[in-house]
């Protein structure tokens, strides 16, 4: 542990990682805490997991029909994008199951990734780190697109934080109050799906779900309102994935599964003590 | 002031409401009654325009019932809100006024000061700073109907309002929606026909179908029909107001005063 910040200052690669954390925190904070109030963590779960085939049709357009434009993080954005369109549509206008759509776009998108992969020549060493993370390998550039959609997420959510809470709490009295419920979830939908993009970097297709989830379920136990949980699980994001890297860095363990697994273990830690001191005693 | 007309409506084949026709009108407190699963939140939902008629006229001030949405309060049924949920019992009851804020992010001190004079009605002007996961059920009750009464409406909807609290409670509301209803007309559903109180001017019993007692005229034989089984009931004092019979029955539950 040690031996990472003696390094931080030296090594550009580690700054930037560091920097990538703080950023994808931001937006966990606010969308996390939204997806866990929301209870659509599934929803997140199966756009996280179809971005594969995004992934995946991008590097095929690169290197089969040479589109270089069209980079890993444009399909990736595109994926989830159509990914949460699909689920949105499918629960409004279908009135179809969702669960079975939640769990057919993750895998359809898996699938549709694995199937590119395999069709694209060359070495994919690279499938590995859109799976498990590859926050040591961010780029200046990526730090910028990161901030792009910081800077957009809370352009939209500051001024419809209020709908937000009313929608979260109770979607039917919302609608009485003339709030399109339908477009302002499909908007967060959206939103959720460029947070999870820009998350897929730190903790990786597979476990971004826990990173969007455990710091804004840990946090809702210190949150009297939605805005402290937002902005204590952004903190609480930033700090586990810089401990993680922290953590990880001396063994050379991989990063992404350390910082899901402080993550768990925190949140595990506050359960159990809430418990014990029975904060939420009164409510029995 | 609410005014339906023929109108069924059906959950995919499942026909819930069929030919039903009622109207209320101002300062009135209506009770529909019925049996779970009978229709009687429908009703509300079409009130609300929350839902569609498969067929027949729903009117609401003499317009379809989206445009009337602003001059009516709705309290839902407590039971399908989070009780963890991170928010105020202030938070809560602005909510009632979130259209007026528009996409403003800060509320302004007289939507706060609409908002505690709605707590004040209901007398938890004192609870405003607590988290809304800390109060009892009672209480809870109490701040969603706050939140109804937050953006001054004309008709107050209500959906089992005292669902899982207990008696003592369930007493103190009456006496709550008696005071309100001096200022404005009250709709509620309840499948504990306890509730039908003394102010209650018309029963509306529901059961697919529906059938309305001005005087509450319910014999036996209605409560069979409506229940499709016997069920006891008890007959309260009848007290004539202002030429108006009004009072009150009671289904195949104990309690209820008279």
């Amino acid at each position: 542990m040690t031996e990472f910040f003696a390094d931080l200052p030296r090594f550009e690669f580690l700054q930037n990682a560091v920097m990538a954390c703080v950023l994808a925190g931001l937006a966990c904070g606010v969308m996390g805490s939204y997806v866990v109030t929301r209870r659509i963590s599934s929803v997140a779960g199966a756009i996280a997991h179809s971005i594969l085939g995004g992934l995946g049709a991008a590097r095929y357009c690169q290197v089969v029909l040479g589109w270089t434009w069209f980079t890993p993080m444009t399909g990736a954005v595109l994926m989830a994008l159509a990914s949460a369109l699909v689920i949105s549509w499918v629960r409004v206008a279908l009135r179809e199951r969702e669960d079975t759509v939640i769990q057919a776009v993750w895998a359809v998108g898996m699938a549709i990734g694995l199937l590119f992969i395999f069709k694209t020549p060359g070495y994919n060493e690279d499938l590995m780190s859109y799976l498990f993370g590859s926050i040591l390998m961010v780029t200046q550039r990526d730090l910028w697109v990161m901030a792009g959609l910081d800077v957009m997420l809370l352009v939209v959510c500051v001024p419809l934080y209020s709908r937000m809470v009313a929608v979260c709490f109770d979607e039917e009295f919302a609608v009485t109050r003339g709030i399109d419920v339908q477009l302002n979830h499909l908007l967060m939908i959206c939103l959720v799906a460029l947070t999870v993009v820009l998350l897929v970097s730190v903790a990786g297709i597979v476990m971004v779900i826990a990173l969007l989830t455990l710091p804004a379920a840990t946090a809702s136990h210190f949150s009297g309102r939605l805005w402290h949980m937002m902005v204590l699980s952004g903190v609480l994001t930033a700090v586990l994935s810089i401990a993680g890297m922290a953590v990880s860095y001396e063994p050379d363990l991989p990063v992404g599964a350390v910082i899901i697994v402080l993550a768990a273990c925190v949140y595990i830690l506050v359960v159990i003590t809430a418990r014990a001191r029975g904060i939420r005693g009164m409510r029995a | 002031m609410v005014r339906l007309e023929h109108v069924s409506f059906a959950y995919g084949s499942n026909l819930v409401l069929e030919d039903v026709s009622l109207s209320i009108s101002r300062g009135d407190f209506f009770c529909i009654v019925g049996p779970n699963g009978g229709g009687k939140t429908t009703i509300l939902k079409l009130v609300l325009g929350l839902l569609e008629p498969g067929s027949g006229v729903v009117e609401v001030f003499g317009g379809p019932p989206r445009r009337a949405r602003a001059r009516i309060g709705y309290m839902p049924q407590h039971t399908f809100i989070d009780p963890h949920f991170p928010v105020t019992v202030m938070d809560v009851v602005l909510m009632g006024r979130i259209n007026a804020a528009g996409f403003r992010v800060f509320h302004t001190g007289k939507e706060r000061e609409a908002a505690y004079q709605a707590l004040e009605m209901v007398e938890m002007g004192s609870f405003a700073k607590r988290p809304f996961s800390a109060l009892s059920g009672g209480q809870a009750q109490r701040v969603l109907l706050a939140r109804a009464l937050a953006s001054m409406p004309e008709l107050l909807v209500l959906d089992e309002p005292t669902a899982n609290v207990d008696a003592a409670v369930e007493t103190g509301f009456h006496g709550l929606l008696e005071t309100l209803n001096e200022r404005m007309t009250i709709v509620l559903v309840t499948h504990d026909l306890g509730f039908v109180s003394r102010r209650t001017r018309s029963v509306a019993c529901v059961n697919r179908r529906l059938a309305v007692h001005p005087t509450c005229e319910i014999s036996a034989e209605t409560m069979r029909e409506l229940y499709g089984r016997d069920v006891h009931m008890v007959r309260h004092d009848t007290l004539l107001e202002k030429g108006r019979g009004v009072q009150a029955c009671q289904g195949d539950r104990e309690g209820g005063g008279g």
